[in-house]
């Protein structure tokens, strides 16, 4: 069985990507932290190493041995807001990564980045893969690193002739969510008789679509070429009625005013010393319609977006479950 | 159809600004002859191209340093109709103390900012001027072309040949129905290693920053509308502004402090970046 390196496999897109791989009859091979919770991967007949992505040594010895390499883990918040972090893993860690993917030449890297490196369109003409990252001012260190990084994969497929592939996965969706990441969302609306609802949109993706697409893009060769993978572009305010129906709630859906928004957001910066979660650029980034479109991943990997009320659905049964379990 | 017809060849068009300016030329309904180095997914951007407008898209994977590539160039163009844009835009550039440079670091960013950017236009010259409409080169410079600075020696230096040279042909070609023009970006976030400076710079450089698509918007727009000398973004004019009205023995030594510094925290050897305009300050 051929073995596919997976970072970041204890995240939500990761047990979902670790899960495709063992269907289309992969090996994974999980680099994973100590201090991680990994009770996502429970059972699954996977190999777990444990490490991290800043040391070379541990990389080499997980990645020894494996044909292809998807590289998903990152982080996208930090609690004190501070770039080193940012720099240290995301940028530094996937420098790293690509170095000992180039030396062992292994046949295939694939990238994990955001959607939100490209810049979105509105909801008539959605943002594609020709669009150009132009939100740096927005000073977001997430954004900022993942961009960096994507110039370092480009930079490998030219200069060492790695074969890698960017995915650029909407807001996703769906079962195994452990932190949870995305779910947080689902908590914002959950059990509330009024839910407040940012300004602005996204675009929701079932998880488990952009796993497939990940597997599927291990048996192409796409070197230097980059996907958005979507779902369905909705206000906050659509997704939120589609949040209370699937949850079978009555809540009044209240939207905040942009100018509101934002500034909650800009006296929490303050008072926190741009020290917070909740600053001025994630909420700009957070929002505003961040719509776009999946036309050439869905024709090239052949996958039929899922409705994001199953998505919700699958969302909200894992984690009601979960919940039963802890009780 | 074939009559309405207008090509664009542009080079170092696989990422950075070169993308960009590939893209925006579709959108304004150029055809395309997209020039970068093999193994830079320029097929894959040109299948993008061609789905999303309605124009037609031509690769040449080839290295612009190897002599054989510019004759391709010009036998593929001479058969054309007419060619109606080009775009010298591949480049690349460096910093590091001037005695540590290597030969062949010196060597390419001369051959390639200078010598492949000179002959191409030579070569493809009658092509442009076949066109029975007016046609244009745009010919990407640097900011820094028109600040000496040290520790970038041949960098800023091959800049200012791009200007002197483009404005040189503009006169000589005046009334011949081509129109060149000279393009000063400033940084712009096209590769890990100015994406890393401009993010350890802070304001100014972020102040000074342009999308990559503004500026090749821009560009675009002015080179079409015939401006000889082409500054993208209000943060770049500034500095241009500045460089002008200040004594320059103070600029200069403003930006070589600057360079130096850059040099001194990273310690690291000088290198290239093919296909990207290694910003200058």
């Amino acid at each position: 069985m051929k073995k596919v390196l997976v970072t970041g496999a204890a995240g939500l897109l990761g047990c979902n990507v670790v899960r495709a791989l063992i269907a289309a009859q992969y090996k994974p091979v999980c680099l994973v932290r100590k201090s991680t919770d990994v009770s996502g991967l429970n059972g699954l007949p996977c190999d777990m190493v444990y490490g991290s992505v800043e040391n070379h040594h541990e990389i080499l010895s997980a990645m020894s041995g494996c044909e292809a390499v998807i590289h998903a883990a990152s982080i996208y918040v930090d609690p004190k807001n501070d770039y080193s972090n940012f720099e240290k893993i995301n940028i530094e860690g996937t420098k790293n990564m690509l170095k000992v993917a180039s030396a062992l030449k292994v046949s295939k890297f694939i990238y994990i980045s955001t959607a939100n490196t490209l810049s979105p369109g509105d909801k008539v003409s959605p943002g594609t893969e020709l669009n150009d990252f132009k939100d740096f001012h927005l000073r977001s260190h997430y954004l900022n690193s993942k961009y960096l990084a994507e110039q370092l994969v480009l930079e490998h497929v030219v200069r060492d002739e790695l074969d890698a592939v960017i995915i650029h996965p909407t807001f996703m969706l769906g079962s195994y969510d452990i932190k949870p990441s995305s779910g947080r969302i689902l908590s914002h609306g959950l059990g509330k008789k009024i839910i407040f609802a940012p300004p602005g949109g996204k675009n929701f993706v079932h998880v488990m679509d952009v796993a497939t697409v990940v597997v599927r893009s291990l048996h192409e060769t796409l070197a230097g070429d980059r996907f958005l993978v979507g779902g369905e572009n909705l206000s906050y305010k659509e997704f939120f009625n589609i949040l209370s129906h699937q949850a079978q709630q009555t809540s009044r859906i209240v939207c905040i005013p942009r100018w509101l928004f934002l500034t909650a957001a800009w006296i929490t910066q303050i008072l926190k010393n741009n020290k917070s979660e909740f600053n001025l650029s994630s909420a700009r980034v957070l929002g505003r319609g961040n719509y776009y479109s999946s036309t050439k991943a869905s024709k090239y990997f052949k996958y039929q977006p899922t409705p994001v009320t199953l998505a919700v659905g699958d969302a909200l049964e894992w984690f009601s479950g979960k919940l039963k379990n802890s009780e | 159809m074939s009559k309405t017809r207008k090509t664009a060849l542009i080079t170092g068009a696989s990422k950075g600004l070169g993308r960009a300016l590939a893209i925006e030329a579709a959108a304004i309904g150029f055809d395309l002859i997209l020039v970068s180095l093999p193994q830079s997914g320029t097929y894959l951007l040109a299948d993008q191209i061609e789905q999303t407008y309605d124009v037609s898209v031509k690769v040449f994977e080839i290295d612009l340093l190897d002599a054989e590539s510019i004759d391709l160039l010009a036998s593929y163009t001479d058969q054309l109709p007419s060619l109606e844009m080009l775009i010298n835009n591949a480049g690349c550039g460096g910093s590091g103390a001037f005695e540590t440079a290597s030969v062949a670091y010196i060597d390419k960013v001369l051959q390639l900012n200078v010598i492949t950017m000179t002959l191409l236009t030579r070569k493809l010259i009658p092509a442009l001027m076949r066109s029975s409409k007016r046609s244009y080169v745009m010919n990407i410079s640097s900011i820094a072309a028109f600040a000496p600075i040290g520790y970038k020696h041949v960098y800023p230096a091959s800049k200012a040949f791009v200007y002197a040279f483009t404005l040189g042909l503009r006169e000589e070609y005046r009334n011949a129905g081509v129109s060149f023009s000279t393009v000063h970006p400033g940084p712009m976030l096209t590769n890990s290693d100015s994406c890393r400076r401009i993010v350890k710079q802070g304001n100014i450089a972020r102040f000074c920053l342009e999308s990559t698509t503004k500026v090749a918007q821009t560009s675009l727009q002015a080179t079409l509308k015939g401006k000889a000398v082409i500054i993208p973004g209000l943060g770049n004019k500034l500095t241009y502004l500045f460089m002008k009205l200040l004594p320059s023995g103070i600029v200069k030594k403003l930006i070589t402090q600057g360079v130096k510094k850059e040099i001194d925290i990273e310690n690291e050897p000088i290198k290239g970046n093919w296909n990207a305009q290694t910003i200058p300050t």
